[in-house]
């Protein structure tokens, strides 16, 4: 027996089963969960170069070509915990390259389709609109994008005033090219949203025409809640875990 | 599979050891509601969760206990309850001093070698698993728990300081 089988006997739950009223009170705890408001309904991700189209309705990931090895280092390496604001058509050769990706269909773009603009050192985020679809995109030259479907650009409710919500936050790479991202919407009076990182680094978010957005080198986007958002509007600022946001 | 059906399979499959993995670490008073705020979050992250599902839930789990459980903020490791005690052990046994010399053992070290400990020999988990819950890479948590090994071979027998370990499994 090694040491770790001796330490089964110091088990607080050893042999703990859930009684029958346990399981009855927990199958009915889920489905009245069940009965509040559904689940987000598309796993989004971004996908590295050389996926193949898995697309199952609009809104489907897939980044072709995402970001190639040597690229992510790059736009890490100079990356900005503040970003700077662009319009849309100082972004245009970037949104045109984001337009001619396979996420949300292929189409082409002008200035009006960018929702919200940044710039961080070598790297350009985008969320615009494409043939019905929002998309986010992040280039660091404007024909090395990695791209993700977000929502259908009906499907866009607003937060309540002074809210935002989260529709997705992930992380791609590893070792020095990984990075994360976190998106959602904002509601009315929402000035500035910050991201913090368990290491302390403050992230500046975006904040433009009902979206919320930000990305940094690092893994946080795929982990559970190891980082909070705080919301400020107008006095009244607030912190949040990722789990806890709408 | 409907999202519904989905998300009853993941209950049926998942609750009985989150139970007991959330048990571990609270007074069972507590744990029901844990559990649930864990089933509620994993329904509104349906689309994200992974296909090996438990160590994510188990992640969210120690969130949650670490935002409900007052003054665990300051500390790091989700400190693991000793269990045992009802059961019946024959007085002056040579396994009542070894259970005993192990509990001494174990409350001899710190919150968060039981907890790295305790994720592997009380829950289950596969050094990767456990080191989703932890959020820290597979070869992090695999140091961690030799070196909580260690410790705890040390504190088993201090007259000893180079015992081998056995190789681990998971």
């Amino acid at each position: 027996m090694n040491d770790l089988d001796q330490l089964k006997d110091l088990d607080p739950a050893r042999g703990r089963e859930p009684s029958a009223m346990e399981w009855t009170r927990s199958e009915a705890f889920i489905e009245r969960v069940m009965a509040g408001p559904a689940p987000r309904s598309h796993a989004r991700r971004w996908l590295t170069a050389g996926a193949v189209a898995v697309a199952a309705g609009a809104v489907a990931a897939v980044a072709v070509p995402a970001l190639v090895p040597g690229v992510a280092e790059k736009a890490v390496a100079s990356w900005t915990a503040a970003p700077t604001a662009r319009t849309g058509d100082q972004v245009l050769p970037q949104a045109r390259a984001c337009a001619a990706g396979d996420v949300g269909g292929v189409t082409s773009a002008n200035a009006a389709d960018v929702l919200l603009a940044e710039q961080r050192g070598d790297a350009t985020l985008l969320i615009m609109k494409k043939a019905g679809v929002i998309v986010e995109c992040l280039l660091v030259d404007e024909d090395q994008a990695a791209s993700m479907g977000l929502i259908d650009a009906d499907a866009v409710i607003a937060p309540p005033a002074g809210t935002v919500n989260l529709e997705t936050m992930s992380s791609l790479g590893d070792g020095d090219g990984q990075w994360s991202n976190i998106v959602g919407l904002v509601g009315p009076q929402v000035t500035a949203v910050e991201v913090k990182l368990g290491n302390g680094t403050v992230v500046q978010a975006s904040v433009k025409a009902g979206w919320w957005a930000a990305w940094w080198p690092g893994p946080e986007g795929g982990e559970v809640d190891t980082l909070t958002v705080t919301v400020h509007a107008g006095d009244r600022t607030t912190s949040h875990l990722p789990s806890e946001l709408p | 599979m409907s999202a519904e059906e989905r998300f009853r399979a993941l209950h049926r499959d998942t609750y009985a050891d989150l139970l007991r993995f959330v048990e571990r670490r609270v007074p069972p008073d507590e744990a029901e509601d844990i559990v649930s705020t864990v089933f509620m979050t994993a329904w509104r992250r349906l689309a994200e969760l992974p296909e090996d599902a438990r160590p994510w839930l188990f992640a969210v789990a120690r969130r949650t206990m670490a935002n409900q459980t007052r003054g665990w903020l300051r500390r790091k490791a989700l400190d693991v309850r000793l269990g045992g005690r009802d059961s019946h052990v024959p007085d002056g046994s040579a396994f009542s001093a070894a259970r005993i010399d192990l509990e001494r053992a174990w409350r001899s070290l710190s919150a968060a070698d039981r907890e790295v400990l305790a994720l592997v020999a009380f829950d289950g988990l596969t050094s990767e698993q456990a080191a989703t819950v932890l959020n820290c890479r597979r070869s992090a948590f695999a140091m961690r728990l030799a070196r909580a090994r260690k410790r705890l071979q040390a504190a088993l027998d201090p007259a000893a300081p180079s015992l081998q370990l056995k190789e681990m499994n998971a």
